[in-house]
């Protein structure tokens, strides 16, 4: 009886493995073998002096670790089929390791840069104990935040909007969801703003903004309420499914920045510096054509602008 | 040290409150699945009991984790909408009602077969036989492991944080990620694990006096 | 697998009329089940739940190369190093609960309480979470990221299953009957004579069933690694669920599917050792049953 059922096993697991040759992935990347990958193709070059501590600290130990979502498209996603993490913040992850070691290798023992899954939750936790040098993941550099963390950027501006399911005509702003449910991750700020903005609306929280899309499809809650940036990244995966609200609810301002613990003023100066020189030389905008622009976001008509606040 | 211990106190109690009704309604939830994959077990027609057995070995098989993910996610695909906590009840009645059903099986065996001869010699039925005989005395032999699935229930009852039910250890976990600098590490964690070891000895307790009871009865 | 001769006495040979009666309940409740079933089929179907690229893409050869395979192994690896951590943990807890030392019984009655009342989650987050806030794996013991989250998701697996296999082993010791060990001691053996030769041998017996239902348990709960973000093979398949949120669904099916052909076949070895060992002990199988009972948390 054992014997058979390891048997049963093992066919059945052969059977699924033999079925899986021709997904979108495989089809996905013979297209995309010839194509240039976006790494390269930045103009940023290594800073000619590095700053002592935090950042020659980094460079000494020949690799920058950078927490980042894995689960939101455009922004930081990993692509199950290459390991690849995708999106805005991952690019600015490789515009920053230009800047330290003049290279980018995410493959192999010796890469330079890794990757490590964050989630709302546990990105602070990550920034303190040291798990990863920076957080690039969506983080708003709120200025209740700013005597916690160091911020350098912000490298993007959003702001927090509404999405609802593409049939829903009910809602049109965000004082429409008076009584709706509305589902935002756990940990996320953006629970916050929607009670001040709406406390009519009955917040519900996931474990990300995947389940939470999730669930909007599936009808379990009325809207998804973040970062516009955030929300349209699932509009292109379902464009049938989900509806963005227009721009003009915004009703956040939501400056993404790059955090790293308290007191690394030298670090942070560095980084903007960084930001501000991919914006002169026009590796902000490939960046962005890369992500946002390849979905068809239209480029923002201001660029962000690095705050250089005094430390707390 | 103790900054906001108040707020504190609140979340934690919310959580707990909410941990408690969650385990106890699904507990009810699994006490009864489990009374009828025990019956099924021992039915007559060989349906039912590959039915049980079916039911059995999915749930023992598969993570109580992958279970709630599946029931939250699949069910409204099947136009089966609720609210998060009514899929928190039924992943974990379902999930346990399993195990309950496994233990009172076992402790159906393990009651002499005397007592079932004796039940079908005086001509009670199979339904009858079960109902006033095997069962009642099924019962009393498997309070102690009962408990012991209604203690696993109160640490299972954690994850359904995964769907979106603000128990205790959600509210730990908030209180400590969101709030670094307004809740401090330690009492949160020591507020948590009184709380779970309080609802612990509490259930040990009644599961302690059930087994004396049922024992001065037999 | 099952005891029929236990239960068969609870009914007579159906006759003709209970033979039909059965045969039609059957049929009633095979045509109920399969009505529910096709429903359920039939509006999966409108949200083209069966659709062939929902189910090719998630099991697309690069991703199972690049996702499935690495967290089944994230899983495997978490689950054997758990398994032995919980093992040894057992064996010395276990043994701490039948010493003659008061000190050390008491100590590992604290062990097996404490540890048997907190949800497995916090065990594997509080240490983790407490660590991070001093930094300890990672600025004196050097760990890195991946390091840093098998560590936490192993130890709290070692430690609370380690607290279950020393119930199990104490009760295990104790299904003997006292007469086996008596004997011992009236042949002059001292007590770790008694147990190593006489107790445990039988002991062992009495528990292995019980054990490998455990580490069945075990593996499943090396799911909860969801909550230091350790990726195992249910994180994996929700990841993939992002990448193709046509097949969110679809992949936490697979995932569960491997889980149960895992855990499937662990429980099989159980049936098998159980069926191997049974009757070499001088236990009553009632204490052994008990014995299992302990496990099913």
């Amino acid at each position: 009886m054992f014997r058979r059922s390891v048997i049963a096993g093992i066919a059945v697991a052969t059977m699924a493995l033999a079925a899986a040759c021709s997904g979108e992935a495989s089809k996905e990347q013979e297209k995309e073998e010839d194509v240039q990958e976006s790494v390269g193709d930045y103009a940023m070059e290594q800073a000619a002096e590095l700053p002592a501590g935090f950042i020659q600290d980094i460079k000494d130990k020949g690799v920058l670790v950078v927490g980042s979502k894995f689960d939101q498209p455009l922004i930081g996603q990993r692509d199950t089929a290459t390991g690849k993490i995708e999106g805005f913040d991952a690019e600015m992850a490789r515009l920053l390791t230009l800047r330290i070691f003049g290279t980018v290798d995410e493959e192999g023992d010796d890469a330079n840069l890794k990757f490590v899954e964050t989630t709302s939750e546990n990105r602070e936790t990550y920034v303190n104990d040291g798990t990863v040098d920076v957080v690039i993941a969506s983080y708003s550099m709120y200025p209740e935040r700013l005597p916690n963390f160091d911020f350098a950027g912000p490298y993007f501006d959003t702001g927090q909007n509404v999405m609802v399911a593409a049939d829903n005509t009910d809602v049109q702003s965000v004082a429409d969801l008076a009584g709706k449910q509305v589902c935002i991750a756990e940990g996320s700020g953006s629970i916050e703003n929607m009670q001040e903005e709406n406390p009519d609306a009955e917040v519900t929280t996931l474990a990300d903004y995947a389940a939470c899309a999730e669930a909007l499809a599936n009808g379990q809650t009325d809207a998804v309420s973040t970062d516009e940036t955030i929300l349209y990244g699932f509009t292109v995966d379902r464009p049938d499914a989900f509806r963005v609200l227009d721009s003009s609810n915004i009703f956040t301002e939501e400056p993404y920045g790059i955090a790293m613990p308290l007191g690394e003023t030298d670090a942070r100066m560095f980084i903007n510096d960084m930001i501000d020189e991919a914006l002169a030389n026009g590796d902000w905008e490939k960046a962005f054509n890369l992500t946002f622009g390849a979905a068809g976001m239209p480029m923002p008509e201001t660029l962000p602008e690095p705050n250089r606040y005094e430390p707390f | 040290m103790f900054d906001n211990f108040d707020l504190m106190v609140a979340a934690l109690w919310d959580g707990l409150f909410t941990t408690i009704w969650v385990t106890l309604a699904s507990f009810a939830i699994a006490l009864v699945i489990g009374a009828i994959l025990a019956v099924m077990h021992v039915s007559p027609a060989p349906p039912a009991r590959w039915a049980a057995n079916a039911y059995t070995q999915t749930f023992r098989n598969v993570p109580l984790l992958a279970v709630l993910f599946i029931l939250f996610f699949g069910f409204p695909k099947i136009g089966i909408s609720a609210e998060n906590w009514v899929w928190a009840l039924v992943g974990l009645g379902t999930y346990t009602g399993a195990f309950v059903g496994e233990t009172l099986r076992s402790g159906i065996n393990s009651i002499p077969l005397g007592q079932a001869e004796a039940a079908r010699s005086i001509g009670l039925t199979f339904g009858q036989s079960l109902s006033s005989v095997i069962l009642p005395q099924a019962f009393r032999s498997v309070i102690a492991p009962i408990g012991t699935l209604l203690t696993a229930l109160v640490k299972n009852s954690a994850l359904v944080l995964a769907i979106g039910v603000p128990e205790l250890s959600a509210q730990a976990q908030r209180l400590i990620n969101d709030n670094r600098d307004r809740f401090d590490l330690w009492a949160v964690i020591i507020g948590v694990l009184i709380s779970y070891l309080i609802v612990n000895l509490i259930i040990s307790y009644f599961v302690r006096l059930a087994e004396k009871r049922a024992v001065f009865v037999r | 697998m099952s005891r029929p001769q236990e239960s068969t006495v609870l009914f007579d040979a159906l006759g003709p009329r209970g033979r039909m009666r059965t045969r039609w309940a059957s049929i009633i409740s095979i045509i109920v089940l399969a009505a529910i079933a096709a429903f359920a089929v039939w509006k999966l179907a409108a949200e083209s739940f069966f659709e062939q690229s929902r189910w090719i893409n998630p099991l697309d050869a690069l991703i199972v190369e690049t996702t499935w395979i690495p967290d089944l192994l994230n899983t495997l690896t978490a689950f054997a190093l758990g398994s032995v951590g919980a093992l040894l943990l057992g064996v010395v807890v276990g043994f701490g609960r039948v010493s003659k030392n008061p000190v050390v019984r008491f100590l590992s009655m604290i062990y097996v309480q404490f540890f048997r009342a907190i949800p497995l989650l916090l065990l594997i987050w509080i240490p983790f979470t407490i660590d991070g806030a001093f930094g300890f794996t990672t600025d004196t013991l050097g760990f890195d990221v991946e390091g840093r989250r098998l560590t936490f998701l192993v130890v709290g697996l070692a430690v609370y299953n380690g607290a279950v296999l020393a119930e199990i082993m104490r009760s295990g010791i104790n299904a003997l009957p006292p007469g086996q060990a008596m004997a011992g001691y009236a042949v002059g053996l001292r007590h770790g004579q008694v147990m190593r030769i006489i107790v445990l041998p039988q002991a062992m017996r009495n528990m292995l069933p019980a054990v490998l239902a455990q580490l069945v348990i075990l593996l499943k709960d090396t799911a909860l690694g969801y909550v230091i973000t350790y990726p195992e093979l249910l994180h994996g398949a929700q990841n993939i669920g992002r990448d193709y949120a046509q097949s969110f669904l679809q992949a936490l099916l697979i995932a569960a599917f491997i889980y149960f052909v895992l855990a499937y076949a662990l429980s099989k070895v159980v049936v098998l050792v159980e069926r191997r060992i049974s009757r070499k002990t001088a236990s009553s199988s009632k204490a052994v049953r008990h014995v299992e009972a302990v496990a099913s948390e």
